[in-house]
C-alpha cells in the first residue's frame, strides 16, 4: 500500500511510537531443563528439611528455616508440574503424541507426583518426581530428534538427570 | 489531536498484523464496546486492544482479537484513564 510505503520511509526519519497488540506468542522455546531443575530443588529442599530434623530440638530461627523450606519445595513442585504442563500442552501436538507412546499418562503421572512432593517431606517422593521428569525430558528430545545421556548432576543433590547430547 | 502509531504483536490480527500503523484520535467521551482503542496499561505499556465492554464501577475491559493475545483477565479492570484513544484509521502493510 502506498501509504504504509510513504509513512515507512517517514518514520526513518521521525520514528514512531509502538502500540503492543501484546501477545502470548508461541515463541518456540521450550526446554524440559527448567522442570528438571525444580524437580532437583524439591529434593534438595527435603534434604535440608531432614538435616533440621536431625536437630534435637528446633531454636525459633530453625523454624523460621523450615517454614522457608517448606514453602520453596512447595513452591518448585508447582513449577514442576506447570512447566510439564506447558511443554505437554504449548509444544506437543498430533505429530509428537504419535511419537512417544504414553506421553498423556506420562504427564499425568508427573501432576499426581509434583503434588505428592507438595504434600510430604518424603525423599523417596521427590526422587520419583524427578525420575517422571527425566523420562518427560527424554520423551521431549526424542520429538527434536536430539540424542539423551544420563548423568549425576554435579551439584546437591547429586541425582540422575538426563541431558540432551547436543555435540556431536 | 491525532496519533500514529506502528502496530507491534499479533494480538489484534487478522484485522491488524505486526508492521500496520494506525491513526488514533484522542477520546472525545467513552468509546463504545467493540471499538479498536489505544490504552496505557500499568503493566504491559502502550496497547492497542478492543474495548470489551465497561463494568457497573466505570472500569474497561480489554479484549485481544487474536486468542494468542492477552486475555481480558490478564489485562483486567482498568479506569476510564487509562485509554489514551481510538483508532479512527488502519494502514495496512498489504
Amino acid at each position: 500500500m502506498a501509504l504504509h510505503r510513504l509513512i515507512q520511509r517517514l518514520e526513518q526519519a521521525l520514528p514512531l511510537p509502538e502500540a503492543s497488540a501484546h501477545c502470548d506468542i508461541p515463541c518456540k522455546i521450550y526446554d524440559p531443563a527448567v522442570a528438571q531443575i525444580n524437580a532437583l530443588t524439591v529434593i534438595r529442599m527435603m534434604d535440608l528439611i531432614a538435616e533440621l530434623g536431625e536437630k534435637d530440638s528446633l531454636s525459633l530461627a530453625d523454624h523460621a528455616q523450615l517454614a522457608r523450606l517448606t514453602q520453596q519445595k512447595e513452591e518448585h513442585a508447582l513449577k514442576v508440574k506447570e512447566e510439564v504442563r506447558v511443554i505437554w500442552g504449548d509444544y506437543f501436538k498430533q505429530p509428537q503424541f504419535d511419537q512417544v507412546e504414553g506421553v498423556h499418562d506420562l504427564v499425568h503421572k508427573v501432576m499426581l507426583q509434583g503434588s505428592k512432593c507438595k504434600q510430604g517431606i518424603d525423599r523417596a517422593e521427590g526422587v520419583a518426581l524427578l525420575a517422571l521428569v527425566n523420562q518427560f525430558a527424554e520423551a521431549f528430545w526424542t520429538t527434536k530428534g536430539v540424542a539423551t545421556y544420563t548423568a549425576t548432576c554435579p551439584y546437591p543433590p547429586s541425582e540422575s538427570v538426563v541431558y540432551p547430547k547436543l555435540e556431536g | 489531536m491525532l496519533k500514529l502509531l506502528r502496530v507491534r504483536g499479533r494480538s489484534m490480527l487478522p484485522g491488524l498484523a505486526p508492521g500496520d500503523y494506525v491513526l488514533a484520535t484522542r477520546l472525545g467521551g467513552r468509546p463504545r464496546a467493540g471499538a479498536r482503542v489505544i490504552a496505557e496499561h500499568p503493566q504491559y505499556g502502550t496497547l492497542i486492544k478492543r474495548l470489551s465492554h465497561w463494568d457497573e464501577r466505570g472500569c474497561c475491559h480489554l479484549l485481544s482479537d487474536h486468542h494468542e493475545g492477552l486475555s481480558s483477565e490478564q489485562m483486567g479492570a482498568l479506569p476510564a484513564e487509562v485509554l489514551y484513544g481510538r483508532v479512527i484509521a488502519c494502514i495496512r502493510q498489504s
